[in-house]
């Protein structure tokens, strides 16, 4: 079966610097992956160039295909159809992310208009119940708002709604929980869950945060220093690390973490 | 840290340096209407705590809660509408700088973001002496700066005559921690300062801190979102929630057996590793 998502043999230099070493990656039809490492990682250049949203000098090589067609080299003109369309994007900051002058709804609309053709007012429409299916309260009193007036949390979940504003069949999430709230990122990880369940999208989730990524993902890759140092089902990975950088990191995040007493005792 | 177990301590005669009795303070709204009352943000809705010397005490919140305006009444940085912070039984408020001297000595703080908190154009060595030429402490700085960058893991023969900029995270996360240091204060208030830093780079502040505590006998406020930070470094814990403490304890008491909804509301969105045993 072709993979959804396929890259092979990823590099990326960066002012003669290798960023992103030599990473290969599979993602199904549905599936979840978890992508984890520090920062400087590469973790997020991985993201950016499926996206085609490499900063301008940097030098990919390698092989990105979604369905089986190469992506990487494509024309920022034919990478514009995908991006949206195949796959939606959620950033981590998203306060910066919308634009202030801007009503929530139209910020909705615009890329439903431009991804599915929609008129104005069926994409008005659409951005009310993409409001609606993102958990957001009073969804046709909230798309007239701006996105200062919102949460930190409902500001994400606008960002959610305009990565799923095209129908993606991939969604990449980059530490869309990092700028929240503990209580916040619960409600927010549990929407992303749902979404992407009943929807059948695939996640590419991009986090530094091992115990949000047991949360969401499946299977985990770990990147550090540019490479893919481990790759597997989230249980093999926790459980049984072979790479001396996840045990480090699971040791940290052990070491510096608080275990709930009460998750044990409800475990069967 | 094992020393401050807590209120009995207290009372046994530990004493209690930084007190904080029913604060109050809020902050006028934008008024969207010409007439009727000012609008107000109630920010702190009479919060008290106290630290004991050589104590540890987490302050836990969300976004909203008032954990920032805490931070700047116990600094003395605001000034409360009503209620009071003191220190060794002094009231401390906004002043003039000579007048809060012997304060700042004591009372030092490390903030969440070493990129932001350390002066870009100064040499590491005119950072950590800063606090030492600006408050009148006597003695050799020169001398007092090594001391202080290797008491935090630092090089200090290198170090001394760099810039922020070429250390990482970590790193100048220890260089504000040797600034705060710099005085020998009694108390060490944190305002998330490991939220900022890679996992395992969060893990060696922490014992850094820890280890600081212990060997100065250092009591610390470690206001934070972060629960596994206020679980590894704080005895105490105090849970804020729009402005009222809503719950109080030994922290491993309140994490054990949290008696308030939101407390337990909050502990149960903290994401957690599988078990080790559970494959």
């Amino acid at each position: 079966m072709t993979a959804l998502l396929e890259i092979e043999n990823l590099t990326i230099r960066v002012a003669g610097q290798t960023l992103v070493d030599d990473v290969s990656l599979r993602l199904d039809v549905g599936e979840r992956l978890g992508l984890i490492g520090a920062s400087g990682s590469g973790k997020s250049l991985t993201a950016l160039a499926v996206l085609g949203l490499l900063p301008e000098g940097a030098r990919v090589t390698g092989s990105i295909r979604l369905d089986g067609k190469e992506l990487s080299g494509r024309s920022d003109r034919e990478l514009a159809q995908v991006r949206g369309r195949r796959i939606g994007m959620v950033f981590q900051e998203p306060a910066t992310a919308l634009d202030p002058l801007m009503r929530v709804g139209a910020q909705i609309a615009g890329p439903v208009r431009r991804l599915t053709g929609a008129t104005r007012s069926a994409a008005a429409r659409r951005a009310v119940s993409l409001a609606a299916s993102v958990g957001l309260p009073d969804p046709e009193a909230l798309v007239r708002a701006y996105p200062h007036q919102l949460s930190g949390g409902q500001r994400q979940r606008v960002g959610i709604a305009i990565a799923l504003a095209g129908g993606p069949d991939l969604l990449i999430a980059d530490e869309p929980t990092t700028a929240l709230d503990v209580t916040v990122q619960a409600e927010v990880l549990r929407l992303l869950d749902d979404l992407v369940r009943e929807r059948g999208t695939a996640l590419l989730f991009i986090s530094h945060d091992l115990a949000v990524v047991a949360q969401v993902a499946r299977r985990v890759a770990v990147l550090a220093d540019g490479r893919l140092r481990e790759h597997g089902p989230v249980a093999q990975v926790l459980h049984h690390p072979n790479d001396p950088v996840t045990r480090a990191l699971l040791e940290a995040a052990r070491r510096t973490s608080w275990h709930a007493p009460a998750a044990e005792a409800a475990q069967p | 840290m094992s020393e401050a177990s807590g209120l009995s301590d207290t009372a046994a005669g530990h004493g209690v340096l930084l007190r904080a009795d029913a604060l109050h303070r809020s902050y006028p709204l934008p008024r969207y209407r010409l007439l009727g009352p000012q609008p107000v943000r109630h920010a702190l809705r009479g919060v008290g705590f106290e630290l004991a010397d050589g104590g540890s005490i987490g302050i836990v919140g969300e976004s909203g809660s008032g954990k920032s305006t805490l931070v700047r009444l116990l600094l003395a940085l605001d000034r409360a509408d009503s209620g009071t912070v003191t220190y060794r039984g002094r009231p401390v408020s906004p002043g003039r700088p000579r007048t809060l001297r012997w304060f700042r000595r004591d009372v030092q703080m490390v903030l969440q973001d070493p990129f932001a908190s350390l002066d870009p154009r100064m040499r590491v060595a005119d950072i950590v002496a800063e606090p030492l030429e600006s408050l009148d402490v006597p003695g050799d700085h020169a001398a007092r700066v090594t001391e202080l960058l290797t008491s935090v893991g630092l090089d200090a023969a290198t170090a001394k005559s760099r810039y922020p900029h070429e250390f990482s995270g970590g790193q100048r996360q220890r260089i504000a921690i040797a600034r705060a240091l710099a005085p020998a204060p009694r108390v060490l208030v944190g305002d998330e300062p490991l939220s900022a830093l890679d996992v395992e780079v969060r893990g060696q502040v922490m014992d850094l801190l820890r280890g600081l505590a212990t060997d100065l006998g250092l009591a610390l406020v470690l206001v934070s979102h972060d629960i596994g930070a206020v679980h590894r470094l704080c005895e105490q814990v105090v849970v804020l929630h729009e402005g009222v403490v809503v719950e109080r304890g030994r922290t491993a008491d309140v994490l054990a057996s949290p008696a308030d909804p939101y407390t337990r509301r909050l502990l149960a969105a903290v994401p957690q590793l599988p078990d080790r045993e559970q494959v």
